[in-house]
């Protein structure tokens, strides 16, 4: 196993990140977690891009191993998120990335490559526009960093509900361990960035290629917005669309084959000139 | 719709499952081993209450408790109905997916902290009112 990880100091914040230390003449695979856990969810397609693509993903601040920001809190909103992920990517002397994430950050995605030069997106389980903050779910906001709460305990339901039937027992174990290691703050941080998120306006400044992918038992993730995506992304180059059944929203742990493979098929849409810099 | 007197008995096959063979995957993976109180279901309007101890039912009654709701959901029979055939208990809570999601009942606070058990509880009634 090629994997290995180390810090770097990213706007002061002292990051966390690992790599599968792959080849770098093709453009590198920036990787963003999904809400409230950390860089581990991609090391299953680490492993299977070993010696194929140069993969690095890293801890969002509060989360993981990385550190918080001043007064231990978290990034509460998606301009501050997508500044710091790119602040990473400079830090690590990376140009022009593939930018992937998945959940909050699959919708993340959409915006980096609105305002920071990638060579292409991947969104798994994203969407460019959530307003979810009356109801249950709201509720749910509120109450994660809730002295009387146990964010571990009451998110643990929430996040087995998404998981797709043809996840196996092992992937279902690691995703729930993840609810079992989660902080309420960061969690809270990253489900107020998710439900305030309205970037619609500006799909049409999105050039680079994109690729769309959705586990199809995750309710929470419904068709209708990645279709409204790729609807309104009129400029990009290549708009590739990957509906995966059986599995669900943490697509990246649940089928990190099925994954890979649409990334590999996808890596051929990349602007030649980009990849060929690299070599 | 269903009657009430239908219900109370569906409730009652819902108490032999939850304390027979679904018994240890409710109190252990879904923690109800912690819980004490009452759950109660809004159905159409009309309230149905089960009485827990440590996760074991001990009772099922038709109306709300006298010293107030502990927890619970409440929506209307075409609610439930849709629920029982998805068996999806977030499904029914997202207001992104269902504009007449169900209401919660009782604190915030309590129904948070013990959604993992209300949510199993629901799965198994869902098996017996499909």
């Amino acid at each position: 196993m090629a994997i290995t990880g180390s810090y770097i100091m990213v706007n002061g914040i002292k990051t966390y990140y690992e790599t599968n230390n792959g080849p770098t003449d093709k453009p590198t695979i920036v990787c963003l977690h999904t809400a409230g856990r950390e860089c581990r969810q991609y090391h299953g397609m680490m492993e299977l891009f070993e010696g194929r693509y140069n993969m690095v993903a890293f801890d969002m601040p509060a989360h993981g191993k990385s550190w918080p920001l001043p007064g231990n809190k978290a990034i509460n909103n998606h301009k501050d998120y997508c500044a710091f992920a790119w602040a990473f990517v400079e830090a690590m002397g990376i140009e022009k990335p593939l930018v992937i994430g998945c959940s909050v950050g699959g919708n993340m995605v959409y915006y980096i490559a609105q305002h920071y030069p990638v060579a292409g997106i991947v969104s798994m389980q994203g969407s460019t526009f959530i307003k979810a903050l009356s109801g249950s779910y709201g509720t749910v906001v509120d109450l994660l960093d809730h002295p009387y709460i146990s964010v571990q305990h009451s998110h643990f339901d929430f996040s087995e509900s998404l998981i797709g039937r043809e996840c196996s027992e092992a992937a279902k174990d690691f995703i729930l361990w993840g609810v079992a290691q989660e902080c309420g703050v960061a969690k809270k941080g990253d489900l107020s960035i998710y439900n305030n998120y309205d970037v619609r306006g500006d799909l049409d400044k999105i050039t680079c290629p994109v690729l769309v992918i959705r586990g199809e038992d995750d309710w929470n993730v419904p068709e209708h917005y990645c279709q409204e995506a790729m609807k309104g992304m009129v400029n990009s180059k290549k708009v590739v669309w990957k509906p995966i059944p059986g599995y669900g929203h943490f697509i990246i742990v649940e089928a990190p084959e099925i994954v890979c493979e649409a990334i590999d098929d996808f890596m051929q849409h990349l602007d030649p000139a980009d990849v060929a810099s690299r070599a | 719709m269903v009657d009430s007197n239908t219900r109370l008995q569906q409730f009652e096959k819902v108490k032999e499952l939850i304390n027979g063979p679904e018994a240890e995957l409710f109190k252990t993976r879904y923690l109800a081993r912690y819980f004490s109180g009452d759950i109660t279901f809004l159905m159409g309007g009309v309230p149905f209450t089960l009485a827990f101890h440590k996760g074991t039912m001990i009772a099922v009654e038709l109306g709300k408790p006298v010293n107030g709701i502990n927890i619970g959901l409440g929506g209307s029979e075409e609610q439930w109905s849709d629920f029982f055939k998805h068996k999806n208990f977030q499904l029914a809570t997202s207001p992104k997916h269902n504009p007449l999601c169900f209401e919660i009942l009782g604190s915030p606070l309590a129904y948070r902290q013990n959604n993992n058990t209300m949510a199993q509880l629901m799965r198994v009634m869902a098996k017996v009112m499909e």
